[in-house]
């Protein structure tokens, strides 16, 4: 018996060490307008809701918010459509896990129909 | 085998176990350390607690890596903003505009970099695209 319990000690540590536990890995499903596209008209709709993040703050159609006012936001308005399609807009010098952060909440809410700009 | 008793003189002592463990270390190193070279860059996530997780994996799916500088790689090369569109152009003339498009920006970049990335696939007709987050930490940090 003594080889094939070795055998059975090596293979053990062997996936011990090489197993390690893997992070889970969310993936944020966005949409990228093209960069040649006309730009948005002046007089946008007021169904459209336009989040704008900036270095700092956020703001929804010109209000600023705080993430949990965000997210209550958000909430109410995916109870009336899922999909309605949301603008985020990011100034170029916002770091990248405040646009995480709006998607996030998206996600969180059930809105699908996110689309990324620059500003 | 026969074991024999020998007294009054000292049996040698078998080598055989020693080597085989010696040579099975050497052979744990060598593939352990190939393992490593695979790595993606490393890179902190934004954390995203109520993102989708990824369920299933494309094998199509390019994995763009923007790190802390902005600077952009795919896989362990690193890419000019030009390179990634003619490399993005390869792959839909390949795979079509469905292919998906994973991008793995680190938390504190700046969305001027990751902005290049989206435009590079936007470029060639990708409008769909997919941001990586940390669902659940398991690894402790480096």
């Amino acid at each position: 018996m003594t080889p094939m319990i070795d055998v059975v000690f090596q293979l053990l540590v062997f996936f011990i060490f090489t197993l390690k536990p893997q992070d889970i890995i969310a993936e944020l499903n966005v949409n990228r307008p093209a960069p040649d596209s006309r730009p948005p008209p002046k007089d946008q709709p007021q169904d459209l809701v336009s989040i704008t993040i900036g270095p700092r703050v956020i703001d929804v159609n010109g209000v600023v918010y705080s993430m949990a006012r965000l997210e209550r936001k958000l909430q109410r308005l995916a109870s009336f459509s899922k999909t309605q399609s949301i603008l985020i807009k990011c100034t170029l010098d916002s770091r990248h896990e405040k646009l995480v952060g709006v998607l996030d909440v998206c996600a969180k809410a059930g809105l699908t129909n996110l689309s990324v700009f620059t500003l | 085998m026969k074991y024999r008793k020998k007294r009054g003189e000292e049996r040698e002592m078998d080598m055989t176990p020693m080597i085989d463990i010696v040579f099975q270390l050497i052979i744990f190193f060598i593939v352990t350390i190939n393992l490593e070279k695979d790595k993606l860059k490393p890179i902190e996530l934004a954390p995203s607690p109520e993102g989708p997780a990824i369920e299933k994996k494309d094998p199509r799916m390019v994995v763009i890596t923007v790190d802390k500088k902005g600077e952009i790689s795919i896989g362990s090369v690193g890419l000019s903003a030009i390179q990634l569109q003619g490399v993005m152009q390869n792959a839909v003339n390949l795979h079509g505009f469905g292919i998906p498009v994973l991008v793995r920006g680190d938390r504190k970049t700046l969305h001027a970099k990751v902005r290049l990335v989206m435009d590079a696939c936007a470029s060639v007709g990708i409008w769909k695209i997919k941001f990586a987050a940390m669902k659940e930490k398991v690894t402790p940090p480096a």
